[in-house]
């Protein structure tokens, strides 16, 4: 083995990410020298609520940002080749899968129960006399270092309190920096404390079973559910963001030239809407991936390793998902900006031959920015779920990306099992929850800051 | 003032719970039958809050904390603040009504006005069928609605503001209450139509005997309708007396005040001979109206129909009409912000009417404007620094940043605020200071012409003095000319050279301010005129 033992992959929508996450900070960094806007993110921190929500967001995002900082592993080399050469391996991995400490790498032939030890369903075996018999296999990555299977509970119990302990001394470790840091802040720090020592509590408490047991057990491929769970994790997050992130641009170009320049430029923008509207999003949005699809199969040597394709397919319905969305935020936007646009400040602006570049990015995106926001937290959530519905009707995320979508699609059939397989719906909807619950918490208390119509927002009469 | 006591109320108590702010501190009045009792102030007086204490209707944010308010029962006297939330129902609609200010948005849009009022009556009465029609026209005939029968069948935006009001004044005395609430119910209207529904109010108290509580802002009002004046400032009466007594012999400065917001009908502004700075030609401003698939344009709307003017140097020009008479939009075609449909518009003897956006740039900084809500024209998330600043770049006055900052300090100090000022945001000021700074803005490119559009009607009386001092003080300091455009006629006098009368588009007629004032012409001006409030009742 030579120095260089991995080799960083950079997949398009991990440069995708990592430019969002540099343009969100700008963006922040810049909204925070308008004292208004400041008063109003005070507003939504004030709370306990904004602040457990936020904090749950981020944890979401950090791990979907650990998942997309991707390498593969270099082979050992073969014994008897003689070459410097290093292959690496087709498999891609990142950071999170080294944290998850091989999580993803204990599979098992198929189902198998939450902390079970053997295998959910019959299959041939032999016995020491070597006939063949139907039976429950022992797990290969279950219970392994159990002498009795009796003792299996009380054994979860001394693995947890073992978890529990390194986990608690890690949370305070994270806490204590913070603590050192924000002790003179106003905002209700102790909420979000309490939900980081829970989520890594529970992450060490994870991860450290996961060497012992299938926490949520396996699905039909012997796979860990808690792993693919947490893989779907930067999937439905990504989805989310990049899909808004499409969407806004065009929303808002469109939106606010309808609004603003009225005439021409409005009819078009108003048929283009229209038209697009008037077709069913699901049909438009499958017709459009099924399409990419035949594209990706027909020139497979664009793409080095399988884990490239099933990211352009990704990339794709990000796209696909916000091109098919911007109607309804054009709507709003552009009557935001009719409005606005008959207020004295514009009227005042156009006196003074102010020119039109500089009234549309001075008086009327400024004053439209609350909607953008709220839109982008409410569509978030929306899109999450979106995705779930789109690999249920197979047209969604390639299916050996995670995803809950996938993970939900293929626990349809074990649903009508008896006794049913309950598990793997039961992870991805967890996860899922999880998100969107915060996500549409969190933006209830944007809107409500952020709304004219709120008491802040002083309006004038 | 030996009429029957309706409605007795002492030392009325209300705080914001949350703050232990005090919103009223011990108000009490009294309402006699027959009689108007009018409560003046300025907006954050407490003026409607007592009102609807009285009525138990307070939102949840303020509380009452003390006081009572009796009302005569059938048996014995009852206190409102005892009865319960059902009992104090049918006082509500039984024995006291309300009107609001603004009647478009407290009638229902999807329902004839007829039904409405008949919802009121079918809800108190056993009144059904045809006897409840009858009684509906009925009500509309005593309120002054022209052919009753046929109104019944309205929808509320088929009908004027004011008819809209007199409905709203029909439900109100649907159930024969005994005490009437009217909160501000002129306000929205023009002052001819104000005039017409303030005598029916008048001659509705006389002939039911009602016990009228008259809120209003309007001296005007207070003067033409009221028997008794109380005058509210900061959760207080602060002065109470007959209306004749209050208006010869206020005894608080404040009511002085309030009362010499008033117009004096007997000094103008002496009119010198000028150079004309701004003329129009027969001006007009067309809207098409557009109809069917292809948008054809079928028909104009003619806001502006032909009007000529002339305003000389260091003049002010009033352009006096009722909303809707195209005054606004005449202002907004001499700032080239709505293209002419024909005249010319002469500026300094050069003609600008229908100049390209870049051909008007040069002309721009010498004709600014002032808008009549000081709110939304100032853009929230701009520093006043900024605001003052924006026409001083972009008409590129070549002032380096060190410059542009002291003449925004000396701006700020010309209209009476605070330099320090020029860091906040439009939110942290009232509005009279806001209307400064807009006076600011207009003033920082060094204009010949300034278009003030209502740049007082958002205000409240006594700021709006000052404001019109300060324009005032800044014509003779600078020779700057002004467009007043205005539907009040009472600030005129004090303010004005010439004055046109604008109607449907038409200037009717217009002349010197005296001349206009004293001796106008046109009916429609002696109409208006007619309906100005005055001291002298």
């Amino acid at each position: 083995m030579t120095a260089m033992d991995f080799k960083p992959v950079l997949l398009w929508s991990d440069v995708l990410v990592f430019l969002l996450v540099i343009a969100l900070t700008l963006f922040f960094y810049r909204l925070r020298r308008d004292p208004q806007t400041r008063a109003r993110w005070g507003r939504v921190f004030s709370s306990r609520l904004g602040m457990v929500t936020f904090t749950v967001i981020m944890v979401y995002v950090g791990i979907a940002l650990l998942d997309s900082l991707h390498f593969r592993r270099a082979l050992p080399t073969p014994e008897g080749v003689d070459t410097t050469e290093i292959f690496y391996d087709n498999k891609v991995t990142s950071v999170l899968d080294v944290l998850l400490d091989g999580m993803g790498e204990r599979f098992e032939r198929t189902y198998s129960a939450p902390f079970a030890l053997q295998s959910f369903e019959k299959s041939n075996m032999k016995d020491e006399q070597g006939d063949m018999y139907r039976g429950y296999e022992d797990l290969r990555h279950a219970g392994q270092h159990l002498s009795h299977p009796e003792a299996k509970w009380l054994n979860v119990l001394e693995l947890s309190a073992t978890a529990l302990a390194w986990g608690l001394l890690a949370a305070a470790l994270v806490v204590g920096v913070q603590w050192i840091l924000l002790r003179g802040s106003k905002h209700p720090w102790q909420a979000s404390w309490a939900v980081q020592t829970v989520v890594i509590c529970l992450g060490v408490w994870l991860v450290y079973l996961s060497h012992y047991y299938h926490v949520l057990g396996t699905d039909q491929g012997g796979a860990d559910v808690a792993y693919q769970s947490i893989k779907g994790i930067r999937t439905g997050v990504l989805l989310g963001t990049l899909s808004t992130l499409v969407m806004l641009p065009i929303a808002v170009t469109l939106g606010v030239s309808a609004g603003y320049f009225k005439g021409w430029v409005d009819d078009v923008v108003q048929y283009l809407y229209t038209t697009l509207s008037s077709i069913p999003g699901i049909l438009l949005i499958a017709a459009s991936v099924l399409l990419f699809q035949v594209y990706i199969d027909l020139n497979p040597d664009y793409f080095a390793i399988g884990m490239e394709k099933a990211d352009a397919r990704f990339i794709a319905l990000c796209f696909i998902l916000g091109l098919t969305s911007w109607s309804s935020l054009c709507r709003l936007i552009r009557a935001e900006t009719l409005k606005i646009s008959q207020l004295g400040y514009v009227q005042a602006a156009h006196a003074f031959g102010v020119g039109h570049g500089r009234i549309l990015g001075r008086h009327i995106l400024p004053n439209v920015v609350h909607i953008i926001l709220i839109t982008f937290v409410l569509d978030f959530s929306a899109l999450v779920l979106a995705e779930a519905v789109l690999s249920y009707i197979g047209v969604g995320i390639d299916p050996s990306m995670g995803s809950w979508g996938n993970m939900i699609n293929g626990a349809r059939s074990e649903l009508s099992r008896e006794p049913a397989v309950w598990w793997t719906l039961t992870g991805a909807f967890f996860f899922m929850f999880v998100l969107v619950l915060a996500a549409n918490l969190f933006s209830d208390l944007v809107r409500d800051a952020f709304d004219p119509r709120s008491a802040l927002g002083r309006s004038g009469t | 003032m030996s009429d029957a006591i309706r409605l007795q109320v002492s030392d009325l108590r209300v705080r914001v719970p949350e703050s232990g702010e005090e919103i009223l501190k011990g108000v009490s009045l009294e309402l006699r039958a027959g009689q108007v009792f009018a409560l003046v102030g300025e907006s954050g007086s407490g003026k409607s809050v007592t009102s609807l204490a009285v009525m138990r209707l307070l939102p949840d944010a303020l509380a009452i904390t003390g006081g009572t308010v009796r009302v005569p029962g059938e048996q014995r006297e009852q206190d409102l603040f005892e009865l319960s939330e059902s009992a104090m129902q049918t006082v509500r609609g039984r024995r006291v009504a309300m009107i609001f200010q603004n009647a478009m948005t407290a009638l229902n849009p999807v329902q004839s006005v007829g039904r409405q009022v008949a919802e009121t009556l079918r809800l108190h009465t056993r009144l059904r069928g045809d006897a409840l029609r009858q009684r509906v026209v009925q009500l509309f005939a005593e309120v002054g609605i022209p052919d009753p029968d046929a109104r019944f069948d309205f929808f509320p935006h088929q009908m004027s503001g004011g008819q809209q009001q007199r409905v709203m004044i029909a439900m109100a005395l649907a159930c024969e209450p005994d005490i009437l609430i009217a909160d501000e119910p002129t306000t929205a209207l023009d002052v001819t139509i104000q005039k017409q529904v303030l005598a029916l109010v008048r001659q509705l108290t006389v002939s039911r005997q009602l016990a009228v509580l008259l809120i209003t802002h309007d001296m005007g009002v207070v003067r033409q309708t009221a028997d008794e004046v109380a005058v509210m400032y900061r959760g207080e009466i602060i002065e109470r007396a007959p209306v004749d007594a209050f208006f010869h012999n206020p005894r608080e400065a404040y009511s002085k005040r309030l009362i010499d917001a008033l117009p004096d009908l007997t000094h103008f502004q002496s009119v010198a001979v000028e150079t004309p700075l701004l003329q129009l030609e027969d001006v007009k401003v067309y809207f098409p109206i557009r109809k069917g698939v292809l948008q054809k344009v079928v028909d104009y709307t003619r806001a502006v129909d032909g009007v000529s003017l002339s305003i000389g140097r260091g003049e002010t020009y009033a352009l006096v009409g009722e909303s809707g008479s195209g005054k606004s939009t005449l202002g907004r075609a001499i700032l080239n912000l709505e293209p002419l449909s024909g005249g010319r518009i002469r500026f300094a003897g050069e003609d600008i009417g229908g100049l390209a956006r870049r051909e008007m740039l040069p002309y721009r900084k010498r004709i600014q404007v002032i808008f009549q809500n000081p709110y939304s024209s100032m853009n929230p998330r701009m520093s006043v620094g900024d605001i003052i600043a924006e026409g001083m770049v972009s008409l590129g006055l070549g002032l380096s940043p060190q410059e542009r900052d002291e003449r925004i300090g000396q701006l700020l100090d010309r209209v009476q605020l605070r330099r320090e000022y020029s860091g906040r945001y439009p939110h942290e000021f009232s509005g009279g200071q806001l209307q400064r700074v807009a006076i600011a803005r207009a003033l920082a490119v060094d204009p010949e012409l300034i278009i003030c559009d209502e740049p007082t009607s958002a205000l409240d009386v006594s700021i709006r003095a000052e404001v019109l001092d300060l324009l005032q003080e800044l014509q003779r300091e600078f020779g700057v000319s002004y467009l007043f455009i205005t539907h009040d006629l009472s600030i005129v006098p004090s303010l004005a050279h010439h004055v046109g009368v604008m109607q449907a588009g038409v200037l009717v007629e217009q002349g010197s301010a005296e001349q206009i004032l004293t001796a106008p012409t046109h009916p429609y001006t002696q109409a208006l005129l007619a309906s100005v409030p005055r001291v002298d009742g």
